[in-house]
């Protein structure tokens, strides 16, 4: 099993949203990470076949993103995931397995299990426009995987989730990505930390890191510090260095932050987390996307 | 095959869950049914010299009777100088005529024959009134039919928009039409042709109003992203909402124009059936019975709907706003209705148009074309661009849900 994504480049008039970007994903979690504008959704859409690449190509075991059977192994949740506001969850769950060429018992059999998995059983009947945002968002994992996917492609999976959903999911994607490829985006990193095997780290359109958490925070080893110093000087750092983290301890400040050298005389030196990472990337970032 | 049934019933449900669909359907069958009834509604008193009042359905009745006993005796020169004679006693000093006891006692039996021969007897310049007729000759009487082929070749050569050739061919077609004309009571059957305009107006904006969003809403739900990365999305779903569309169009026009035919037929009887068009306009060259122009709208109208249906649909792929392709739609449904809008060198466009399909009126003028030496008549014409021009749309329409980019 084998998703083959060839010099993939993506050019709009002034912009290029994806630069030549190219990844072999075999089973297993892919966690995408990246800032707002980065091309985390372009990239997406492109694996997903509803966005035309301006050059490359994308194949799953030999089959082109074109093809019917492409789509018949491809679940998808969108980033911005569109319903029907007066259907029932059942009812659009029905209609998304007749999309999906499943017949009218499997169906049957595959909503029931997947709305019982996402904790929707209850409200099946009920029309989606009374749904909260966290119950939508589980009723689009549930559509995604009715064809049980081989790729399974979700952008911005956990947004509207409260953390006990969010843990639940979590295990879900975990045990699927035993044995299908799954590609998730995300901005919350903890999500990816907990379940990635792979990291994908995207800034500008190109693929900055890709690796194993343990491989890619090597990146910030020994760069990562953290000290208590008053008030003043934890100004003056601020403004020197990105910081991962601020807290206000009274008369003074305790600060996480990178940076090559020690900022001060008590800081000490600590592990790397993914979020400083992140961080460290993108703290710059304005909003583009 | 099973899923394509299967998306089909989900665009069915999609469509009919939304309420104003259904209230915009009830509201046309109203419409359609309050036109239909809306001549017997109410009353009059011009209809009795003796100033009493009758009320609509009553003279409608009256109206039938006399109809009826003039039923199954031809358009002559008997029956027109009969006529003639009961209409002279009309005394020339009351105005309006029809207030006069004499119209109601002798004349109006025979108001009929009047509306029948005046169109045949008028000149260019004066039309052919009751007075005319008091006096018309025995001569002009018995020449009736040579007359209103006269008439029909002058109107045709003084209308810019027939060749020399197309008044050739319209007036050949008269010879197959059966003559003398019989009079036959179509009370029904003239009411259901003459609310045809209203009705394909009301069919084409309501066909536009229901199919617009089948596209254009996946892209304001964003729902197309789901639907075009799932198996069937850019195969069967596109031929399901293609179908739909096309299906509803024909189910609902169907309906519409069979509530409004059933309407007149209660309303004013059901007689009429093999009566000759002429008897509904005296100078047309078609030998039609009036079933068969009803027959022919009906099939007329259902090609207008099913191009209206394919301009919808196409903008509904174009367009990624609902109220744009409506609001497009909707402009295209009624320009079609409007006389006045045409290029010069284009007037015959509008008659192409979907709702001009459905308006027997428009339907039944006689242009005509030679296409590799066979005469295509303009009704033939409109059903065979209307199939064109539609499946062009649909397949565009198809592509264009199947390329389209989620951006």
């Amino acid at each position: 099993m084998e998703l083959i994504i060839d010099r993939i480049t993506k050019q709009y008039k002034n912009k290029i949203a994806v630069d030549r970007l190219s990844l072999n994903l075999t089973t297993g979690v892919y966690g995408l990470l990246g800032a707002n504008g980065a091309g985390k959704t372009t990239l997406m859409r492109i694996i997903c076949g509803v966005l035309k690449p301006t050059n490359g190509e994308v194949k799953f075991n030999g089959i082109d993103v074109s093809e019917e059977n492409y789509r018949d192994v491809l679940g998808y949740l969108p980033q911005d995931f569109g319903y029907y506001p007066d259907f029932s969850a059942q009812d659009f769950m029905y209609y998304m397995a007749s999309l999906k060429g499943l017949t009218k018992a499997q169906a049957k059999s595959k909503t029931k299990e997947l709305l019982d998995n996402v904790s929707l059983s209850d409200v099946a009947k009920k029309k989606i426009k009374t749904f909260s945002g966290g119950m939508k968002q589980r009723l689009g994992i549930a559509q995604a995987l009715l064809n049980n996917p081989k790729i399974l492609v979700l952008d911005e999976p956990t947004a509207g989730l409260d953390p006990k959903e969010r843990v639940r999911f979590r295990n879900i994607i975990s045990e699927l990505g035993k044995d299908r490829i799954v590609l998730l985006s995300t901005h919350i990193v903890s999500d990816v930390e907990n379940i990635a095997n792979t990291i994908l780290v995207m800034k500008d359109g190109q693929l900055i890191h890709d690796g194993a958490l343990n491989e890619i925070i090597k990146v910030i080893e020994g760069k990562v510090f953290e000290c208590t110093v008053d008030n003043a000087t934890a100004e003056t750092i601020m403004t020197l260095y990105p910081i991962i983290n601020m807290r206000s301890e009274g008369e003074k400040t305790f600060l996480r932050l990178v940076c090559n050298t020690s900022p001060h005389e008590t800081a000490i030196n600590v592990s790397p987390t993914l979020e400083d990472l992140y961080l460290y990337y993108f703290s710059e970032v304005s909003d583009h996307e | 095959m099973n899923n394509f049934w299967s998306l089909v019933g989900f665009e069915y449900k999609k469509i009919f869950i939304r309420k104003s669909v259904i209230i915009a359907i009830a509201l046309s069958v109203v419409v359609v049914l309050l036109s239909s009834f809306t001549m017997l509604l109410g009353s009059n008193n011009m209809s009795d010299f003796q100033d009493t009042e009758m009320s609509n359905y009553e003279e409608m009745l009256m109206e039938k009777e006399y109809q009826l006993a003039l039923s199954g005796r031809p358009i002559d020169g008997e029956l027109i100088l009969e006529a003639s004679k009961a209409y002279s006693k009309i005394p020339s000093d009351i105005y309006p005529y029809t207030d006069s006891e004499e119209y109601h006692k002798y004349a109006r039996p025979y108001s009929h024959v009047l509306h029948m021969v005046d169109s045949a007897y008028k000149t260019r310049n004066e039309p052919f009134g009751y007075v005319d007729f008091q006096t018309i000759s025995e001569d002009l009487a018995n020449s009736y039919y040579e007359k209103r082929s006269a008439q029909y070749r002058l109107n045709l050569e003084n209308n810019p928009l027939f060749t020399q050739e197309n008044v050739e061919i319209v007036m050949e077609l008269d010879n197959e039409v059966e003559k003398p004309i019989i009079i036959q009571y179509d009370e029904g059957y003239t009411r259901f042709l003459a609310l045809s305009t209203t009705n394909a107006l009301i069919i084409m904006i309501l066909m536009a109003f229901i199919v617009s969003p089948i596209f254009s809403e996946e892209y304001q739900k964003r729902t197309d992203s789901l639907i075009l990365t799932s198996k069937y999305g850019k195969n069967k779903q596109i031929l399901a909402k293609l179908f739909t569309g096309v299906s509803i169009g024909a189910f609902i026009t169907f309906i519409l124009m069979l509530v409004c035919y059933l309407a007149c037929m209660f309303a004013y009887g059901f007689e009429g059936a093999n009566a000759a068009i002429q008897n509904y306009v005296a100078l047309i060259t078609y030998n039609f019975t009036m079933l068969e122009v009803v027959t022919l709208l009906f099939i007329t109208t259902t090609f207008g709907s099913f191009l209206m249906v394919a301009i919808s649909l196409f903008l509904s792929s174009a367009i990624s706003k609902p109220i744009a392709t409506l609001a497009i739609s909707m402009v295209i449904a009624v320009l079609g209705m409007i006389n006045g809008v045409t290029l010069p060198g284009l007037e015959k466009i509008r008659y192409f148009s979907p709702s001009a399909l459905g308006a027997f009126g428009d339907v039944i003028t006689q242009f005509s074309w030679s296409i590799f030496g066979v005469n295509i008549m303009l009704y033939q014409a409109v059903c065979i661009v209307a199939f064109v021009i539609g499946t062009a749309l649909l397949l565009i329409t198809y592509r264009n849900f199947k390329k389209h980019q989620v951006e």
